[in-house]
């Protein structure tokens, strides 16, 4: 029998409201333990939550979702409680506290709801890999659904190959009929614009994932830079709207904002924060680490240390991603410090906030206020248009004439590629296009 | 072969000597089951109805498989073959497509006389009439005579005799071939099985008499010098090579056809099957494609010394007065004699989804289906279906738990099998090139390498084959090992007149043979040992290398495919009892009943969430499952 998972399902940090989901076989007992009451499927049920001693952890509202019917085909527990951080934080730890149940690791719940049957797939090819699927990266690919502009453009272009193919496999298969002698032409003409018109999609600079996935803001400094206060300030702000989307990771602290428009994921590493005064040899992996994976790093300096501007520095040369550097606690620093390209600020001070949240809307701005229509939202999406690209630019280096076999092998592997995202191609569909387009057959 | 003996019991019996028939009764004959073919008339065994060719484009591919598994089209074809071309010859050898054209007579003879070969194989003359069925398998035959035969695994063969329908202008004659009675007591015992048919048509020309075509005023087509053979068994073609002759439609034909539509049995509405869009009649090319003015028209021979000329290019069905008026627009042709008017025929097939992967039908068991019957057309993929009907119908005759199955990645017959039981036959089945998603691997040069070893596994492989196969497979891997292990730098590569490295490196003369435009013979400069390598092998190893990049990246697919086509669902999955499956689906599974889960991923309508659905339920149930699902001989 598997654990009982459960995670916070709205957004870390302080809020009004909260919920609670648990997915597994011990939700009816646990509900019946923290409130006392056998609860009635899907009916929203008021009760005061208790632990173990009895003591009252908060006064809520818990609904059960009984198997199969919840969305991960298990029994469902959610609970809506207060959103202070130590009502989170005590039924966080009575959770934890009771056999069999744990926090979700990321992705758990999707992959339980696949598990079970209550999830839809878009791939149909190698099925039993992608049930073997180890990562989450690997099964959050391979689950990729598909809607709107991508969705056409994508069959759009299917569309395209198809007629290519069919053009090409009418050489191949019906060569000794009488063929429109323009057909080679059509070919050529044909795989140069599909091929410019790819190429054009995947030059977007990943502005499409990001607009999707959130931009990913990673803070770094020693611990007493204030990044926390950053992020508290940032969260807590009127402008700052919290998204409705759970955060996934553990061990990072992350808040949701919404900056002109576009929603950024700002990140507090624990590891940095656990490292006692000195920013060692651990803290920067992890800092690196977090870096990596970021879009932008604001990087803070502590100028009530002498060092902090170099420490900084240190971790500056390291970061790839584009970075945005703030001195904290200007107050504190010597009046003839050089600054260098470090912005001074002092997050206590409530004009030097909006100034933080105007530098990171600053680099948000552009993403969301470009003239170019975006197609390619999701990383598997990106992969497979550019593996269709390949396969196409492949084709151009290959004589039609000489090796219509080879040409047409590429656009077999560009036709995949994007039929991975629509649907199957289908021989079925290249004959069709031969036979509505020439008269074949003896 | 034996004597007929009225009361004998035999393994398996083949209905039907057409071409998958005989296929099938050599390949149980070659397997050691006591096999018997019954067929109406013993001399027209090996009859070429239609076109008589061999091969083409996949249908070329076909013919070299059947020959890989010892079968007996090749060889024949290589004893009756007038014209051999190798189509797409200036193309990859992937899509390289060997075609004969027959002279009817000898490969008639030819078939016959490799039947004969077959010591466990009795012909008998009959005409069946009904199934032996004993708890609900079919285990016997009766005759029309009123002779019955018990057996172990019959295959039905019987082409278009189904509710065969001939229509000429407006006249309707029931038939199978012209000349030939349909089968009705036969016909009354299938439909008495209830199974699901569909209905097809398909259309042949007129013959004419050579002696009337202007033939000197033609254009010729001259066969290939010299002819290559189909079969690896045979050393050269000795049957003299002819040309043949094409001429075109003119607008004047054009004007006749569309003035007489309305009299074609396809245009009147009295045909309702459906006919091949890859092989249209002439008046369906004029009224489709009315922008074309012309049309060409191949005129083949059908024998040495036969009059009998077959105008490939003008199947019809128009009324004989207007098929001589056509004929008289046509240069050449004016004053062409008519030995026999063109008509188009409508069959009843059985849907072939009604088959496992063995061509055994689901629910009768020990009956199993191949050739036209089953919604294909032409003599290669009937041959092809009756050599895998005929293996299995051995091995389950002889009590054995192997079947005999290709895979797509096997071979065209594993193409063409998957297709026809997972998608059913909308249009009279034909084998293209492009219906073979890994055809850089399923080459017509090297079926050997991919099928030999696999039908030596279960028997199927007489012991000349074996010899040749064995002495063929070892000069391979020599050369192949040497290839490898000749390797020379920059400047020696250079010295050799071979375009040298870019990076510097070292290179093997296989690294050598992936360039394109090098061959053994430019390298054997640089490597004299080369001289080794059997000139016969030089093409093959070359365009082994030529793909071999292709053929890596293809690996994947092929990995992920035989993936899903390993997880097998038993026959007695209870589909209405896994979870989250829609009625749909439920319906679709149950109509096709997939044997693996490959299978049921390509049958058309079946979402991928039910796929994930019979995956997890199989997997659930697979430690009690296991065990109770048979192996796959070629595996």
């Amino acid at each position: 029998m598997s654990d009982t998972i459960f995670a916070l399902a709205t957004p870390a940090g302080q809020s009004a409201i909260a919920v609670f989901r648990l997915s597994g076989n011990a939700c009816p007992a646990l509900a019946t333990a923290l409130s006392g009451k056998a609860l009635t499927h899907r009916q929203l049920t008021p009760c005061v939550l208790r632990d173990e001693a009895g003591d009252s952890l908060d006064d809520a509202m818990m609904v059960y979702l009984q198997a199969p019917a919840s969305p991960t085909g298990e029994d469902v527990l959610e609970i809506h409680c207060h959103g202070s951080l130590s009502v989170l934080a005590a039924i966080s730890a009575y959770l934890s506290r009771q056999e069999s149940v744990r926090p979700a690791q990321a992705g758990e719940f999707t992959k339980r709801a696949f598990d079970n049957g209550k999830m839809d797939l878009t791939e149909v090819e190698g099925l039993a890999d992608l049930i073997d699927a180890q990562t989450d990266s690997q099964r959050r690919q391979a689950l990729g659904q598909l809607k709107g502009v991508m969705r056409k453009q994508a069959m759009a272009w299917r569309g395209e190959i198809i007629s290519l193919s069919g053009r090409l496999e009418s050489l191949i298969d019906f060569s000794d009929e009488e063929l429109p002698e323009t057909v080679l032409d059509e070919i050529s003409d044909k795989r140069q614009a599909l091929m410019a018109a790819l190429e054009q999609a995947l030059d977007d600079k990943g502005r499409g994932e990001i607009i999707r996935n959130g931009l990913r803001v990673a803070l770094l400094g020693s611990v007493n830079a204030g990044k926390s206060t950053a992020l508290n300030a940032l969260a807590g702000r009127p402008a700052a709207i919290v998204s409705d989307e759970a955060g996934t990771t553990r061990d990072i602290v992350e808040v949701r904002l919404d900056l002109d428009g576009v929603a950024v994921i700002l990140q507090d590493t624990a590891g940095i924060r656990d490292e006692a005064g000195h920013v060692e040899s651990i803290g920067i992996e992890r800092a690196k680490a977090a870096a990596a994976e970021a879009d932008l790093v604001i990087l803070m300096a502590d100028l009530s240390q002498d060092a902090g501007l170099i420490e900084a520095e240190a971790i500056a040369k390291d970061i790839t991603v584009p970075l945005i550097k703030i001195a904290n606690k200007r107050d504190l620093a010597d009046k003839d410090t050089d600054f260098g390209d470090f912005t001074p600020l002092s997050l206590h001070d409530e004009t030097d906030c909006d100034r933080l949240e105007t530098l990171i809307a600053a680099y948000c701005k552009p993403l969301n206020h470009s003239g170019r229509q975006i197609f390619i939202t999701r990383e598997r999406h990106r992969l497979l248009v550019q593996k269709a690209a390949d396969a196409l630019a492949a084709s151009m280096g290959l004589a039609v004439e000489d090796a219509p076999e080879l040409v047409a092998e590429e656009l077999r592997i560009a036709a995949d590629a994007l039929g991975q995202m629509t649907g199957h191609i289908d021989v079925e569909d290249i004959l069709g296009d031969i036979f509505s387009s020439f008269c074949i057959g003896k | 072969m034996g004597k007929h003996r009225m009361d004998a019991f035999y393994d398996v019996i083949i209905v039907g000597g057409g071409h998958a028939g005989t296929e099938a009764a050599a390949a149980a004959a070659r397997m050691g089951a006591r096999t018997a073919l019954i067929t109406m008339q013993a001399d027209k065994i090996g009859e070429m109805s239609c076109n008589p060719a061999i091969g083409g484009l996949g249908k070329g591919h076909l013919v070299r498989e059947i020959d890989a598994l010892d079968g007996l089209m090749a060889r024949a074809i290589d004893q009756a073959g007038i014209q051999f071309r190798m189509l797409n010859k200036s193309r990859g050898p992937a899509v390289h497509g060997p075609r004969a054209q027959a002279d009817r007579k000898l490969y008639r003879r030819a078939i016959q006389s490799l039947l004969a070969e077959e010591e466990t194989l009795t012909i008998i003359e009959g005409a069946v009439a009904s199934f032996i069925i004993e708890d609900g398998k079919a285990c016997g035959l009766k005759t029309e005579e009123g002779i019955s035969y018990h057996c172990g695994a019959i295959v039905l063969t019987t082409g278009t005799f189904l509710g065969g329908l001939i229509h000429l202008g407006t006249e309707r004659t029931p038939a199978g071939r012209v000349g030939e009675a349909p089968s009705n007591e036969l016909s009354s015992a299938l439909h008495a099985l209830d199974l699901p048919l569909g209905r097809l048509k398909t259309g042949t020309p007129a013959r004419l008499d050579k002696r009337t075509i202007d033939w000197d005023s033609l254009e010729k087509q001259p066969a290939d010098n010299p002819p290559i053979p189909f079969s690896t068994l045979t050393d050269k073609i000795t049957v003299p090579q002819i040309e043949c002759a094409i001429t075109r439609t003119t607008q004047e034909t054009h004007d006749i056809i569309a003035k007489s539509i309305h009299l074609s049995a396809v245009y009147s509405g009295q045909i309702k099957g459906q006919g091949p869009r890859y092989c249209p009649s002439i008046e369906d090319k004029v009224h489709r494609f009315a922008d074309k003015s012309s049309h060409q028209i191949f005129l083949e021979p059908e024998g040495l010394d036969d009059p009998t000329i077959y105008p490939n290019g003008i199947s019809t069905s128009l009324p004989r007065d207007v098929q001589d008026a056509m004929l008289a627009t046509i240069p050449g042709l004016e004053a062409a004699k008519i030995l026999q008017y063109g008509y188009a025929i409508e069959y009843d097939f059985i849907d072939p989804r009604a088959l496992r992967r063995t061509l055994e039908l689901k629910k009768l068991p020990n009956l199993f289906l191949a050739g036209q019957i089953n919604g294909t057309t032409g003599y290669e993929e009937a041959g092809a279906q009756g050599l895998v009907a005929g293996t299995n119908a051995a091995l389950l005759a002889s009590g054995s738990d192997d079947i005999f199955v290709l895979d797509r990645a096997d071979a065209y017959i594993g193409v063409m099998i998957d297709d026809l039981i997972t998608r059913g036959a909308p249009e009279p089945y034909r084998m293209f090139t492009s219906r073979a998603e890994y055809r850089l691997l399923l080459r017509a040069d090297n079926a050997d390498q991919r099928l030999t070893d696999k039908g030596q596994a279960i028997g199927l492989i007489s012991s000349k084959r074996k010899i040749a196969w064995e002495a063929k497979k070892q000069a391979l891997t020599q050369a192949r090992a040497l290839l490898d292990r000749l390797v020379a730098g920059t400047k020696q590569i250079s010295a050799a007149d071979l375009p040298p490295p870019r990076d510097g490196r070292n290179r093997s003369a296989a690294d050598m043979l992936t360039l394109e435009g090098i061959t053994i013979d430019k390298c054997q400069k640089l490597w004299p040992e080369l001289a080794a390598i059997d000139a016969q092998y030089h093409s093959q190893l070359e365009t082994d290398k030529r793909y071999q990049g292709y053929l890596r990246r293809q690996q994947a697919d092929i990995d992920a495919m035989r993936k899903d086509e390993n997880v097998l669902i038993p026959d007695n999955v209870d589909f209405g009892k896994i979870g989250g499956l829609s009625a749909e689906s439920q319906d679709l599974l149950r109509r096709y009943q997939p044997e693996t889960l490959g299978q049921a991923s390509r049958i058309p309508g079946l979402t991928p969430a039910a796929l994930v659905a019979v995956l997890r339920h199989l997997r659930a149930t697979t430690d009690e499952g296991a065990g109770a699902v048979k192996s796959v001989a070629s595996h």
